[in-house]
């Protein structure tokens, strides 16, 4: 697993919600925010979350997210799968 | 004048406001809410809000018995709610997440002419006044100068934080039947439907809580809900009522809600039930995590008995509790506690419980016939809790508001919700009509299908809610019929939805199919275009 498979997964996994909101996969920086901009609610980020760990065979430890970590951004996401591994 | 002063106590009691007003009496030093990493006490709370409701009396039309407030979980958001109640209105709750039309709407819909607006909405409010040309008054409690967002706007007046100097107590002349908060609920025509609930409805809400629970000055509570939601009524006036301490969580995410229960020990906590379920999903509730808890309160959707449990583990202390109730009936008109052993449920729901004791309940068919226990049909409810209809909306109100034969002249509120009772316990069994619930809110189906309709210009549109998973979170569906003589494309549907609904009511996805099912009776076959596409 590194960034460029996780990315590769997101996109894979919202390809039709891309579509819908007409974001362009160029447009998924390390700090776009799938919550903020409203491409996902908080629940389908949480069910995303939780087929990234299934497909990467990694369990995230919620419990110690701090809020300023920004994990709903792409940068987020990869500091938490990266420092889970 | 009817004022305070000349109301019986009894009456005095059936004011919303006045349940604040008895806790600043009794614990004037006492942290009333947190928010910010600020803590303000009942007697900072009131000053502040005393502010605004002396701006309100001095510059609102006395004849305008409502005014509105726009903003975040902020400190002036708070004081504004109680302000306009001291000046004896009722509030308006808009939020600057809703589509500008939408909130609009809700604007001219209430007939108000004054806005309090908290700092972090005010780009909202520019918008807003770029769109309309209402005059109105703006009263800004929070900003010290905002010459560069208000010298344009001329036919309203505004009032800046060096406006508001009186912070002496006004005089309440408010009766138990005046309107004490409007909200708006979703409507099958696109225009929402505004639920008036009066003084004496939310304080009889509130007497059969402070009855029931043993809430007291101690208590600090959590607040998940948005304003224009009713149950944040619940969380503002259940607390200010025991003397109690709001917490606002710093941010409005429901990822760190364990945390904030945690670092903030919460005692009382109230939400839906899809965050309980979503912090199961985290594996956030471990057992034993939430040792401050001692009530836990879940309205708003169905309630899953394997969520419930999840969540007696993780608050062992805690009493769960699952309330049910419309926002016409005044927050929650049921109830029922979550036992260590058999626990009444169906299809893996919780049961919705007992209505109050105060309220009375019947169960009717499709031609308005009361049906017996085990019978299944139309849950209708009436009481003190009930409002008397919508606000300046007699067609929907003769719906939803009916006799029954042999139960008298009173008139019933027909919910929509089909229930069953068995052993003296409700369960809800799904809904009657195009509504449904998403994480809590209310979704008139119908509404989406419109502006699909004229986004699409086809006559063949249909929205369902479904659930994909075991736990019961319920997402929106969206099927439009190819029309022949347009194009359409999802991104444009989608992007037309957003610009006129608010964000939960937006599909999820929008399908674009060839033909529409239809069943027997010529309707679009609901069932099929689930099975076809979803499952």
């Amino acid at each position: 697993m590194n960034v460029a498979k996780i990315k590769n997964y997101i996109i894979e996994n919202l390809k039709n919600k891309l579509e819908q909101f007409g974001i362009n996969q160029n447009e998924i920086k390390k700090d776009f925010d799938f919550v903020q901009s409203g491409l996902l609610d908080s629940m389908a980020f949480v069910e995303m979350i939780a087929g990234m760990e299934q497909h990467f065979d990694i369990e995230i430890d919620f419990e110690n997210i701090d809020k300023d970590d920004e994990f709903t951004t792409l940068r987020g996401i990869n500091e938490l799968f990266l420092k889970a591994k | 004048m009817i004022n305070n002063f000349t109301l019986t106590k009894t009456d005095r009691h059936k004011i919303l406001i006045n349940r604040f007003e008895s806790a600043l009496a009794h614990f004037p030093n006492h942290p009333a809410l947190e928010v910010s990493d600020e803590i303000y006490s009942y007697s900072e709370l009131n000053n502040f809000s005393n502010n605004i409701a002396n701006c309100i009396i001095e510059n609102s039309a006395s004849e305008c018995k409502m005014a509105a407030v726009l903003g975040q979980k902020s400190f002036e958001t708070y004081a504004a709610v109680l302000g306009i109640l001291k000046a004896s209105k009722a509030y308006v709750p808009l939020n600057p997440r809703f589509p500008l039309a939408r909130t609009i709407k809700m604007i001219k819909n209430s007939g108000v002419d004054t806005i309090v607006v908290s700092h972090e909405s005010i780009d909202y409010l520019k918008d807003i006044l770029l769109t309309t040309n209402i005059p109105l008054k703006i009263i800004l409690p929070g900003v010290e100068d905002a010459s560069e967002h208000i010298s344009c706007f001329q036919e309203c007046r505004f009032f800046l934080k060096s406006d508001l100097k009186n912070s002496e107590n006004p005089i309440i002349n408010s009766n138990p039947t005046d309107i004490a908060y409007l909200l708006f609920t979703s409507g099958s025509t696109g225009e929402p439907k505004a639920v008036a609930v009066l003084n004496s409805n939310v304080t009889s809400y509130l007497d059969l809580i402070s009855e029931n629970y043993d809430l007291s000055e101690n208590d600090r509570f959590s607040q998940t809900f948005d304003l224009t939601f009713d149950l944040s009524v619940h969380d503002m006036f259940v607390c200010w009522q025991s003397g109690g301490c709001l917490v606002i969580p710093e941010k409005d995410s429901s990822f760190f809600m364990s945390k904030y229960i945690r670092k903030n020990n919460i005692s009382v906590w109230f939400s839906v039930p899809s965050l309980a379920v979503m912090m199961s999903k985290m594996r956030l509730l471990k057992a034993d995590i939430f040792p401050t808890l001692k009530y836990s309160f879940f309205c708003g959707e169905p309630f899953f008995i394997n969520t419930a449990l999840d969540w007696q583990k993780a608050a062992s202390k805690s009493k769960v509790i699952n309330l049910y109730g419309p926002s016409e009936t005044t927050i929650a008109i049921s109830s029922c506690e979550l036992k260590n052993e058999k626990n009444p449920e169906k299809n893996g729901i919780f049961s919705i419980g007992k209505v109050f004791p105060a309220q009375e309940y019947c169960i009717i068919n499709d031609k308005n016939e009361v049906l017996k226990s085990g019978e299944k049909g139309e849950l209708c409810l009436r009481g003190s809790q009930v409002i008397n209809g919508y606000f300046n909306d007699n067609e929907n109100t003769d719906k939803s508001f009916i006799q029954i034969p042999g139960k008298g002249n009173k008139l019933w509120y027909k919910t929509g919700d089909l229930i069953i009772e068995e052993t003296g316990n409700l369960f809800f069994l799904g809904r009657l009509d195009n509504e449904v619930k998403v994480n809590g809110f209310r979704v008139n189906l119908q509404e989406i299908d419109y502006i699909v309709m004229r986004t699409s210009g086809s006559e063949f549109v249909a929205s369902v809610s479904y659930s994909r998973g075991n736990d019961g979170v319920n997402k929106l569906f969206s099927f439009v019929c190819q029309s022949q003589n347009k194009n359409i494309s999802e991104p444009e549907i989608i992007s037309s939805c957003k610009e006129k609904l608010p964000w939960y009511m937006i599909p999820e996805k929008v399908f674009i199919i060839e033909e529409m099912p239809l069943n027997k009776n010529g309707k679009i076959d609901k069932r099929k275009l689930i099975k076809k596409y979803l499952i």
